[in-house]
């Protein structure tokens, strides 16, 4: 009874911050929304000034930033098919198809809709639950995380569908072009060309920028407008009732929703996974247990609010480790922590005795920022969805000059700017001849990812494949997989002989 | 004329990854086994299902479901005339920048892509676009964020009086 009295006393101090999360929540759906910009280098930008402030003023800024800039990285991934991160880079995959098809608003609002409903399971979730939680990390280690991206992974043959060895190739490709670099054990470079800037692998930001955003550069200067023209008149009409509407009908997924983001705070507590692992896995699963699974990909709004509940949901889950034991999560969580640490924090379960106002409030925190969100964040779906129809003459040089800019950013480098190009062609030539750019994306983000656990398993044994299957969680996880991906083979295969006998 | 599809775009996604994957064998074929073993799977995975693809490709190829062209690949041409400009002119920004800085390229770079796109008829709408771009991009990546990007003598001269 204290400790629930001690939360809701919590709710209210984080609520007298709200001056410190709106211009949060402003600044990070911008940052999110730019490509190459994350929270983590947003912060780091803004480090004079969390150093400078009271610890609690901080720790709030930092939170509410980077819960915006996740729900800020599904705007470009819906509107114009560019994800800022890897995280939304599910998004497009039914994001976009959406607004082609001028349902851009109704893709926003889900994308919203999910963002804010997933952070708040998350963070009620997280603070429900924090002492459990906290020791999920402990029994996932490098063989479940191997089971876990193979979750992810099966995504690409989930694309594949309609041209199976295409897709697969592609995926394949991927997986090559993410283990350029040098390798995780050894640290002996590994198809770099011979150039230092691949040593420590193909950056993600320029991959992204280039397979999304500029091979979609290519492809509008022939197309005239994102929106196809028999749709205009939907985004011209669209008003902000339509607004109301839509989300009363996002919250009909109010189920879908709440488990993708359970997904994504457990992936999310595990250090070294993230918002990438947890919103391709979440689009997987949504997939699995959709009545429809055809027709993901084609612009269902179940495509958006899976992912974007994922990403949300990885937010607090990150955070639990940090504050629970001291291990940040993830690269933001690392960031808050060099914070935390400057202003004479001691991260770890002495914490939660000493400082329960930061140690709750964080969540509690996050929480009210998601609800500061509604006010700010829907009225502006309606403005937003109108670059659907903006003419190519002017979304092209806007899209090519800030992704190119935004390539740049997180390694200052110009070789990145190049890469993007060069990526953009790939991914033009895919699109063209139907090899799946996505499939290709996975593989580049989850490929690395893969390769590190699975080294360090092998490392264990001692090159012993064995101990994939090792542990009671591992082959828990693993008949989950297999479950993944006979059931839809099973469901397909019913409803052909349903089909016949009808 | 040859209406059929051209089958060789579709070539090169498959012929680029088995070059790239033999490629990558190459430079790890000395490392240790745990260095080497992603590669190897792989690239076995792309030579079996590029060789698949080969396979279908010969059988459309014979049936003449397809042509051994581009046919298909290539839109009208004031589109493609556009795109290849467009490149070309993306690839000038990114080696022009570290010569003639951030706001020159980058407004030159706009304005080009508006006037290539749009057509010289736009040419106020280019201006302005360019310049709305240009103060933009410098206020958020320059002044804002001091992202490091190659200056010039303007882009200091800028900064300097706005500090």
């Amino acid at each position: 009874m204290d400790q629930v009295s001690t939360i809701t006393g919590l709710f209210a101090h984080s609520l007298s911050y709200w001056w410190v999360m709106i211009p949060a929540v402003i600044l990070g759906n911008i940052v999110g929304a730019i490509p190459g910009f994350s929270a983590a280098n947003t912060i780091i930008i803004l480090l004079p000034l969390t150093l400078s402030v009271d610890v609690e003023v901080a720790l709030i800024f930092m939170m509410a930033l980077y819960s915006a800039s996740q729900v800020g990285n599904g705007i470009p991934a819906i509107l114009v098919n560019i994800p800022g991160t890897g995280g939304a880079a599910a998004t497009t995959l039914d994001g976009y198809p959406m607004a082609q098809k001028g349902q851009a608003q109704r893709a926003l609002v889900y994308c919203f809709v999910a963002s804010i409903f997933g952070g708040l399971i998350g963070t009620t979730f997280v603070l429900a639950l924090l002492p459990v939680l906290s020791q999920v990390g402990n029994y996932l280690h490098s063989v479940e995380m191997v089971v876990i991206i193979l979750f992810g992974l099966t995504l690409i043959a989930v694309i594949a569908a309609q041209d199976l060895i295409k897709g697969l190739l592609a995926g394949m490709l991927g997986l090559l072009i993410g283990a350029i670099g040098t390798d995780f054990i050894y640290s002996e470079p590994r198809a770099t060309f011979g150039m230092l800037e691949l040593y420590d692998g193909v950056p993600l930001v320029p991959a992204l920028i280039g397979l999304f955003a500029i091979s979609e550069v290519f492809v509008l200067i022939e197309r005239g407008r994102v929106v196809q023209d028999e749709f205009m008149d939907v985004v011209v009409s669209s008003r902000l009732y339509d607004v109301w509407l839509l989300v009363k009908e996002s919250l009909g997924s109010w189920f879908l929703m709440t488990w993708t983001a359970l997904i994504g705070v457990i992936i999310g507590i595990i250090p070294g996974a993230g918002a990438s692992i947890a919103a391709f896995v979440a689009y997987q699963q949504a997939r699995m247990f959709s009545k429809t699974p055809d027709a993901f990909g084609t612009g269902v709004p179940e495509g958006v609010a899976a992912p974007e509940a994922a990403n949300n949901g990885v937010t607090s889950g990150t955070l639990v480790p940090l504050m629970a034991i001291g291990v940040p999560g993830g690269s933001t969580a690392a960031i808050m922590m060099v914070v935390l640490q400057y202003h004479g924090v001691t991260l770890g379960p002495r914490l939660f005795i000493d400082q329960p106002e930061l140690a709750y409030g964080i969540f509690t925190a996050s929480f009210i920022t998601y609800l500061l969100m509604i006010p700010l964040m829907f009225p502006m779906a309606q403005y937003m969805s109108k670059v659907t129809s903006f003419p190519a003459f002017f979304l092209v040089p806007t899209i090519l000059a800030f992704t190119l800019l935004g390539a740049f950013v997180p390694r200052g480098y110009m070789f990145d700017m190049g890469l993007a190009v060069a990526f953009g062609l790939l991914g033009y030539l895919a699109r063209k001849t139907g090899y799946h750019v996505t499939a290709i994306l996975i593989g580049i983000i989850l490929g690395p990812l893969m390769e590190q656990y699975l080294m360090r398993a092998l490392r264990i044994s001692r090159g012993d494949f064995g101990i994939l299957f090792s542990s009671t969680v591992g082959n828990v996880l693993w008949v989950f997989l297999v479950i993944t991906l006979v059931v839809p083979f099973i469901r397909s295969r019913m409803a052909q002989r349903d089909k016949e006998s009808a | 004329m040859d209406k059929r599809p051209g089958l060789i775009p579709e070539l090169i996604i498959p012929i680029g990854a088995v070059a790239f994957g033999s490629y990558y064998i190459s430079t790890v074929a000395s490392l240790p086994f745990q260095a080497r073993i992603v590669g190897i799977y792989v690239t076995g995975a792309i030579c079996i299902l590029s060789l698949a693809l080969f396979i279908r490709f010969a059988r459309e190829l014979r049936s003449g479901e397809k042509s051994f062209s581009f046919a298909g690949f290539l839109s009208d041409p004031a589109s493609e005339g556009r795109r290849w400009s467009v490149l070309l002119l993306t690839i000038l920004f990114i080696a022009l920048m570290p010569v003639l800085g951030f706001i020159v390229s980058l407004f030159l770079f706009v304005l080009g892509t508006v006037l290539i796109i749009g057509g010289m008829e736009r040419l106020k709408v280019a201006l302005l676009i360019s310049t709305i771009m240009t103060v933009t991009a410098f206020t958020i990546f320059i002044l804002f964020v001091r992202v490091r990007f190659p200056l010039s003598i303007v882009d200091q001269t800028i900064r300097n009086w706005v500090f």
